[in-house]
């Protein structure tokens, strides 16, 4: 699926250009992943619990998160996280056929425009597990979020290598979910926006069967080579999973936006990325 | 008659007496010190009407187990003495028929007795040598022991050599004077009695009891209880006051003496004739004043206060001084030609009332107790009339509403974190402490985050993102300071924060 919206701004205006998909792989029977491409939010989650109906989890986070946060509009930082809060109170309250209540949780990263002040625009991203966010400039592909996860917290501690992660025998088990506890506690990043950005959301079944140089390949090649091609890039990356072994779910939404209006900074035209660029400047722990 | 053998803190125990008790405190049975108990309470305790009953009650206050070991002993007009005595102590008393020892030990409580026609006993250790002991109105100090003499009419009375002749001659007091008192005086800055170097010294053969002092600075450190109560002792000043620097013996007036100190312990009849004697070196710096109709009535503020005034500039507490030195003398012409319009009765009222009105008339003498206030009030009044926008920083209401007033317009309330820059993101934040954005846009001096605002507990906290340019920090009348990169610094409200660029943001509190 592709989508094409335009979103006014307060000055001048953005162009989304979103592509999504999902698969369910070669051996799950059951895709428990969600995603959302609803302007200007986008959101994919990565339900889990095996029977326990994971899908369903994924499914009320997306379902409350579109219901708070109206299509078409800014939000403002704080109804994002007040919509995750109620999307975790509602994946808590899940109850299964026999009414009791259903051991379940999802990951959630998202992607959304906010307003985060009069007259003044963001990119916000919001993680909460597994599921990533990257940012795509043509050229170079950067993990923005940092997963909730065992291995992620080894590599952090510098006990394994990022390579060594990709075959942990504990890949797979993630250290925040929605739904897990009383309170999720979402990792936040307020961006500015400006020029032509790109961002990729993903859940695990792409970024354990591709890595991030794969990836970066996908989208640089993506019709670039006049090859055949599937329909979106998002179908693209969805395809290169599955024949990559597609162990796991899959899903994608990649976001292409250019912004036109008097939102540029001069020093966001240097070849830094405005990723790299923001990054620099590391704020102190609280 | 008492008299008490010195000792300094570290040998010596309270002992604590009045016209008709005495108390010694010895070791607590658990090794507590006895200073369990405050001295002026137990002073006070002692000079009451039911004494027993009253040190009792306090000595006991917190339980057996913590109470000293104590000799107790109360003596009325007809020579009967009553005796309470705990722990290690024992009281010897001495009657016609010899020397009956009452012991505290062996019993859990004490032992109480009273004993009839008492013509004396001994406390602790009191030295045999009489050189080495001191006479004692009434007050606390520090001793081994003491050794009170009751005469028929059962007061204390003098001890035999305290009745010898009266004589000395000028000349022996400064031999004796200036050994007394060195460490024990301070010049009393206030006092009105413009007469130092006059001091009367006491003359009677007890003089040279008082010469034994050089003792007794050291053992006298414990404060004199009568000095948080300045009023309950009577005003000394009178003496001193109406002794003319000049002053001989003669010009001690025996008559004003007795009536300034009528509540020491020896009768009047008692007393033996006045011979005040001059302390005329100039090296008798400071020197006792004492009765100089008799040496032997020790007046009860004259003990405490020798025993415990220091030359550390604290005697202005005491509405009486009785020691000070020639240089008060020296400084003092014009206080004295102020007293030369004054009769003794204004002298003492100026004392009476303190060193405010002594150091109105004497400025130069009084530079130590004035100047603290007067510089105190002036630097509030600077502090006050300088500082106004210090007024409003450091109040901490119970609930602040702050806020950032911006230079570009605006206000940011503080009610979560504040990120001022030209293009301001946030990394990777819990989604909790989510900043608010605050873009100032346009101006390239400013970087894309530039600042954080936030507020802990109270107060408002500011750190510079690693800007490129700096943050400036403007206290109200301090010059800017830069702040160091990264290190959060707190702010006072009113304080101004500069981005550069002109674009400012002040702390502002709502209210």
């Amino acid at each position: 699926m592709q989508s094409t919206t335009v979103i006014p701004l307060p000055s001048g205006e953005a162009r989304l250009v979103v592509s999504a998909q999902t698969a369910i792989g070669t051996v799950r029977s059951v895709n428990e992943d969600s995603y959302l491409a609803a302007t200007p939010l986008f959101v994919v989650a990565d339900g889990m619990g095996g029977h326990e109906r994971g899908d369903r989890a994924s499914q009320t986070v997306v379902a409350v998160l579109q219901d708070q946060l109206q299509e078409g509009t800014l939000p403002t930082p704080a109804m994002v996280l007040t919509a995750i809060t109620d999307a975790n109170v509602a994946v808590r309250a899940l109850t299964g056929d026999n009414g009791q209540r259903l051991i379940s949780g999802t990951t959630l990263a998202g992607l959304a425009l906010v307003e985060s002040q009069e007259g003044s625009v963001h990119w916000m991203a919001f993680n909460v597990g597994d599921s990533r966010i990257y940012s795509w400039n043509g050229r170079v592909l950067e993990q923005l979020s940092v997963d909730h996860s065992a291995v992620q917290e080894l590599v952090d501690a510098g006990q394994i290598t990022e390579l060594a992660a990709r075959s942990h025998p504990e890949r797979n088990v993630i250290t925040r979910a929605v739904g897990a506890e009383d309170l999720v506690d979402a990792d936040v990043w307020l961006l500015p926006i400006g020029g032509a950005q790109s961002f990729v959301l993903c859940s695990d079944g792409l970024t354990k069967e591709l890595d991030d140089t794969a990836i970066a390949r996908l989208l640089a090649e993506y019709g670039s080579d006049g090859a055949a091609h599937p329909a979106t890039i998002a179908d693209a990356l969805v395809d290169a999973a599955n024949r990559a072994g597609g162990k796991d779910n899959i899903t994608v939404v990649v976001l292409d936006c250019s912004i036109e209006g008097a939102h540029l900074d001069d020093d966001n035209t240097n070849e830094r990325s405005l990723l790299a660029a923001h990054l620099e400047e590391t704020r102190p722990r609280a | 008659m008492i008299q008490y053998t010195p000792a300094d803190a570290a040998h010596g125990r309270l002992l604590f007496v009045t016209n008709d008790a005495l108390l010694y405190i010895g070791e607590s049975s658990a090794g507590a010190d006895e200073a369990n108990t405050s001295p002026a309470d137990l002073l006070d305790a002692l000079g009451s009407d039911d004494v027993i009953q009253s040190v009792l009650g306090l000595l006991t206050s917190r339980g057996l187990g913590a109470t000293p070991a104590f000799a107790l002993a109360n003596w009325t007009a007809d020579s009967t003495l009553h005796v309470l005595v705990r722990g290690g102590l024992d009281v010897r008393v001495d009657l016609a028929s010899g020397t009956d020892t009452i012991s505290g030990s062996g019993v859990s409580t004490w032992r109480e007795t009273s004993v009839s026609a008492v013509s004396g006993f001994t406390v602790g250790d009191a030295s045999a040598d009489s050189s080495l002991s001191l006479p004692l109105g009434s007050g606390v100090v520090r001793s081994t022991g003491a050794h009170v003499v009751l005469d028929r009419s059962g007061v204390a009375a003098p001890t035999a050599g305290a009745h010898a002749a009266p004589a000395p001659a000028p000349t022996a007091a400064p031999s004796v004077a200036p050994t007394a008192a060195p460490a024990a005086v301070a010049p009393p800055a206030r006092t009105t009695a413009p007469a130092p170097t006059t001091a009367p010294a006491p003359t009677t053969p007890l003089a040279a009891v008082t010469s034994a002092a050089p003792a007794a600075p050291a053992g006298m450190q414990w404060p004199p209880p009568s000095a948080p109560r300045p009023g309950q002792t009577p005003p000394s000043p009178a003496t001193p006051a109406t002794a003319p620097p000049n002053a001989t013996p003669a010009t001690a007036p025996p008559a004003a003496a007795a009536g300034t100190f009528g509540a020491t312990i020896t009768p009047p009849a008692a007393a033996t004739p006045p011979a005040g004697s001059v302390a005329a070196s100039p090296a008798s710096i400071p020197t006792y004043i004492t009765l100089p109709d008799s040496a032997t009535r020790a007046p009860e503020h004259t003990i405490a206060e020798v025993a415990e005034v220091e030359p550390s500039g604290y005697e202005h507490l005491f509405e009486e001084t009785v020691v000070r030195t020639i240089e008060d003398a020296a400084v003092r012409p014009a206080d004295e030609n102020d007293a030369d319009g004054a009769d003794g009765a204004d002298n003492a009222d100026t004392a009476k009332t303190g060193n405010t009105s002594g150091a109105a008339d004497s400025p130069t003498a009084d530079d130590g107790d004035h100047d603290g206030e007067t510089i105190m009030s002036g630097d509030l009044n600077r502090g006050d009339t300088r500082g106004g926008p210090s007024d409003d920083a450091p109040r901490v209401p119970e609930s602040r509403q702050l806020f950032l007033e911006l230079s570009t317009g605006g206000r940011e309330a503080l009610t979560q974190p504040i990120l001022v820059g030209r293009a301001p993101s946030v990394s990777k934040v819990s989604s909790g402490l989510v900043p608010r954005l605050v873009t100032i846009p346009g101006d390239k001096d400013i970087s894309r985050n530039h600042a954080q605002f936030a507020l802990e507990g109270d107060t408002v906290v500011v750190t510079d993102l690693h800007s490129r340019n700096g943050t400036a920090v403007i206290l109200p009348g301090k010059p800017p300071q830069l702040l160091r990169q990264g290190e959060p610094t707190a702010v006072l409200v009113g304080t101004v924060i500069d981005l550069g660029g002109g674009v400012t943001l002040t702390v502002r509190e709502e209210g």
